[in-house]
């Protein structure tokens, strides 16, 4: 008995210094290990952007400001101040591992601002609203109509307008390392566009149902003060998104279904391009929900979730969208040595390069995206061409792991994004005094009603 | 107020005093709701947003019958002025919350002071006034808290538009202070048993209460009515309805009424069914008109007008006559009309606005013969110093009914709106139009869903006009008590006169 009872107690011992000592042992595999890091910045200021139109268009905008001066009779054209343009952005990816699961986080962020200041001396038309004739272009209308259009008294014109815009999205994706495939993306995107105008003219340009186009012109002071912000975070489940495979070559059907959690939109809009763009919101043939939205967007001042608004107001969540394609996947390096998983519709066009480290990226196949309805094939190869031209379609997202200077490039970038975004944001309340003192008053009468009750007989 | 005497003059001021009580009390439920998602701008954005509403009407109807119970115990006053000053302090910390998480507890404490008030509004007219006289100021504090829960939604919808949501909690704590001062000052103070209160039984009361009101806040929201946490919760309340039940029946002087005469419980059945059945879809009404009116919660708000119209119709007449007749013709009578509401509701709602109002109008012609005329009646069998544990609980299980309904249906609408729901699936070609093609889905998914919830609602209408003619039925055989009490009280006060002369 002594003896079995001193191997229970051996047995014991151990058991216990096992338990205790595994805080000892080195971390299991379960834990993440960093596997890298990838950036790159990008930007470009008034003077690159003058060059740019330069390259394109023979002239740079003073010189065509000049030239209009010099062809439009009658009239000048000159800016009142140099304009400021200055726009950067930048991109950072950390790539970890777990056991099973490789985590990719993409952040995206940036900024831009113009400020611009025109103005225009001549005899200018009448208000009114003019069309072209036969097939002028809307610059041949507007030219026209500077000529030929009965003159008003009005002598000079001036616009000063500033934008700022600043975006900050994060991207995460997780691929499963057994599967080799997609189990979900989320997407936290955030962005608040400020926008003011001065001017002492109101100009709007469209296009008729029959081709040509159309321009009213009026004269009053305009001033426009317009932000708006976005707070989106959106979801994805993917089932058969396999990126990765053991053959060279591989056909998926994968199926996406998104969620969105969050929809937070604010604005605070008055005048300006905002008025013209909520009339064209208002005209489009929408049900009765977006119009009440739009109602709140466009008061002002409100601070809409889109989703739990419309949950509100209907008692249910709006259903998730869900999307399936068919693809062939295979492999391929490119002349940095990059390694992608190609996507490819059935008739063989390139729909995404998908990496899980360094990467170039092409921000005009994200133009190409874009339908013609919301940007036109005209314009959106002008946008392309300028993005070939500045190098947008090849940013090296490289290795910065080790390169500390290209890692606080991008974290500047990305910290001044960010503090102006969260500017729109309330990290606490601002209580006016007017309920302050109310609040005061009020507690005293709560507590007056206490004491009369008290020394009531 | 002509011919009044002073007494009596004084006694209608005061009555008008709680009324404004109950009115912002009411209110005090809805009036954020519409707003929350977009009224709460300047507070930081939080994941809790959700709660604001809710946590009100779980201590409103936890409470109910804990201030009536009170009011018995230490007589109204004193319990009117805790419940006032409550309210009032929840609603001024509420106004200048600086987190939605402080807003939370506050209209926490705001809730439990309306929960005091509106038991109290309803007892308080049994205590100060004998059978026949009850019927007007009953009718005044149904009125008030129709207002309350009917228009305050558009009230802070209103108030947030037009200057901020801060100053609606300023609106109704002002209103609720001037109420509280009418009837402080002119209600003449009224004598109370200071019998000894039975605190566990008031615990387990406003504990059994609060559950059912935080289930039906919690269900299809948090989750789905099919799981576990809700089979949780079905069985929590039940194990505390039998304790509720088994501890009052032990205790000396239980919150709510057992051993109750079957005319009683009755009515207590009545109107709680009549509660969930009627009552407890308005909310879904107003979804309805909401959705009709592309979201104008004005006009949406307006139909209610009908509702009230209808409503007055009847029960101005009827909290007159209940004393002669009894409640059992007036609630056969809403009974029907309700059913005859519910069914022209489902087959003539959609066509249009003044297919909208009749069928609204009917619906109050139904209710007013149903909820004042229980209420009165009821409140003949009860004697004073019991007036407050037996119309609170009344109170309660309306409210509960209420609660409940509003579950059931958006219960039901929920699982049909995914029932038959396939999904937007987009199939993505190299041709495809990513945005247009979001776009379209996304306004096809919400055209599905405001069909749905309308679709939904008027078959939901079909099961409950099922359910209240059922109820129409039952009431056929409520017994003539408060027939007899009336008679029996009126043998009383001729013996009285008899002697004195």
């Amino acid at each position: 008995m002594e003896a079995k009872g001193k191997m229970a107690m051996a047995i014991a011992f151990a058991a216990v210094i096992l338990l205790s000592g595994s805080c000892l042992l080195p971390p299991s595999s379960a834990e993440t290990e960093e596997k890298g890091e990838y950036g790159n910045v990008w930007g470009m200021d008034y003077i690159r952007f003058n060059e740019l139109i330069k390259l394109q268009s023979e002239r740079t905008i003073e010189e065509w400001l000049i030239y209009y001066s010099d062809s439009v009779e009658g009239y000048e054209f000159g800016l009142a101040v140099e304009p400021r343009f200055d726009s950067n952005f930048a991109t950072i990816r950390k790539t970890t591992v777990s056991d099973d699961t490789i985590i990719i986080k993409d952040r995206v962020s940036g900024f831009m601002k113009l400020y611009a200041k025109l103005y225009m001396v001549g005899n200018f038309p009448e208000a009114g609203h003019y069309e072209s004739k036969g097939e002028e272009t809307m610059l041949d209308l507007i030219v026209r109509t500077l000529e030929e259009a009965p003159k008003s008294d009005v002598h000079e014109i001036d616009i000063d307008f500033k934008i700022d815009a600043y975006v900050d999205a994060y991207l995460t994706t997780k691929v499963d390392r057994d599967t080799g495939e997609v189990s979900d993306i989320d997407l936290q995107f955030r962005s608040c566009f400020i926008e003011t105008e001065n001017r002492n003219f109101d100009l709007y340009l469209d296009d008729l149902e029959d081709g040509r186009k159309s321009m009213d012109l009026g004269y009053k002071r305009i001033k426009a003060d317009n932000d708006f912000y976005l707070n989106f975070d959106i979801g994805f489940d993917a089932e058969g998104l396999k990126m990765i495979s053991d053959e060279p070559s591989w056909h998926i059907e994968p199926k996406v279904t998104e969620h969105v959690s969050k929809s937070l939109v604010s604005t605070h809009l008055k005048g300006g391009l905002w008025d013209r763009a909520l009339s064209k919101l208002y005209a489009k043939d929408n049900v009765e929900l977006p119009k009440f939205v739009l109602d709140l967007l466009a008061q002002g001042g409100n601070y809409v979730d889109l989703y739990d608004t419309i949950k509100l107001l209907t008692g249910s969540d709006v259903p998730d969208l869900t999307f399936t394609t068919s693809l062939d996947a295979h492999y391929m390096e490119d002349e940095h040595g990059y390694k992608y998983t190609v996507l490819e519709s059935a008739d063989g066009k390139n729909v995404m390069k998908f990496s899980m480290g360094a990467y170039i990226l092409n921000l005009s196949h994200i133009v190409s995206l874009f339908p013609d309805s919301v940007l036109p094939q005209t314009e959106k190869s002008i946008i392309m061409v300028i993005f070939a031209i500045l190098g947008l379609n090849s940013i090296d997202v490289k290795d910065i792991s080790k390169n500390l200077v290209d890692e606080d490039r991008c974290m500047m970038i990305m910290t001044y994004a960010d503090s102006n975004i969260r500017e729109f944001e309330n990290d606490s309340a601002h209580i006016p005094t007017f309920y302050l003192v109310s609040a005061v008053i009020g507690i005293i009468i709560s507590i007056l009603i206490l004491i009369i009750w008290r020394r009531s007989p | 107020m002509m011919g009044m005497n002073r007494q009596e003059l004084n006694r209608a001021i005061g009555m008008w005093g709680i009324a404004l009580c109950v009115f912002a009390a009411a209110a005090g439920w809805v009036f954020i709701r519409f707003g929350q998602a977009w009224s709460l701008t300047d507070l930081p954005i939080s994941t809790h947003i959700g709660y604001v509403v809710p946590i009100y009407v779980v201590l409103e109807v936890a409470l109910m019958p804990i201030g009536a119970k009170m009011a018995d115990i230490h007589g109204f006053k004193p319990i009117f002025a805790i419940g006032a000053s409550v309210y009032i302090l929840g609603s001024m910390l509420s106004m200048i919350s600086p987190t939605v998480e402080h807003m939370i507890v506050f209209r926490f404490i705001q809730g439990a002071g309306a929960g005091i008030i509106i038991g109290l509004g309803f007892s308080v007219v049994g205590r100060f006034y004998d059978n026949e006289k009850r019927g007007k100021p009953n009718e005044l504090m149904t009125i008030a808290f129709a207002f309350g829960s009917l228009f305050g939604t558009a009230i802070g919808f209103f108030l947030t538009d037009n200057y901020d949501w801060r100053i609606g909690f300023l609106c109704f704590g002002i209103i609720t202070a001037v109420g509280f001062f009418m009837t402080w000052f002119f209600l003449e103070p009224e004598e109370h048993d200071d019998r000894k209160p039975d605190v566990l039984n008031m615990v387990l009361t406003a504990l059994l209460f609060g559950i059912v009101a935080l289930y039906t806040q919690s269900v299809n929201i948090e989750f789905p009515i099919f799981s576990w946490k809700s089979l949780l919760f079905i069985g929590t309340i039940a194990v505390l309805v039998v304790l509720v039940i088994v501890q009052s029946k032990r205790s000396e002087n239980p919150t709510i009424p057992v051993g109750i005469p079957m005319f009683e419980k009755k009515l207590m059945f009545l109107m709680f069914m009549f509660s969930l059945c009627g009552l407890g879809l308005i909310q879904y009404f107003f979804k309805l008109y909401l959705t009709y009116y592309e979201f104008d919660i004005y006009k949406a708000s307006s139909m209610f007008i009908f509702m009230l119209a209808g409503a007055a119709v009847t029960s101005l007449a009827g909290c007159r006559l209940v004393f002669k007749t009894g409640v059992r013709p007036w609630v056969v009578l809403g009974g029907i009309i309700v059913t005859i509401a519910l069914i022209l509701t489902h087959f003539i709602a959609d066509d249009g606005v003044p297919q909208f109002a009749a069928s609204v109008f009917v619906f109050g012609i139904g209710l007013g013969c149903i909820v004042t005329e229980i209420l009165c009646s009821f409140q003949t069998v009860v004697r004073k110093e019991d007036m407050g544990s037996h119309t609170g609980a009344l109170m309660a299980i309306r409210m509960a009914g209420i609660l409940v309904g509003n579950a059931i249906v958006g219960s039901y609408i929920e699982e049909n709106m995914h029932m038959d729901y396939q999904g937007n699936v987009i199939h993505l070609t190299p041709d495809t139009e990513i945005i247009s093609e979001i776009g379209a889905a996304v306004i096809n998914d919400l055209a599905y869903v405001v069909e749905k919830l309308n679709e939904s609602f008027v078959t939901v209408l079909l099961f409950m006009a099922v359910v209240t003619a059922f109820l129409a039925i039952v009431s056929y055989t409520v017994e003539k008590d408060d027939v007899k009490a009336l008679e029996g009280a009126s043998e009383e006060e001729d013996g009285e006169i008899t002697e004195e002369s």
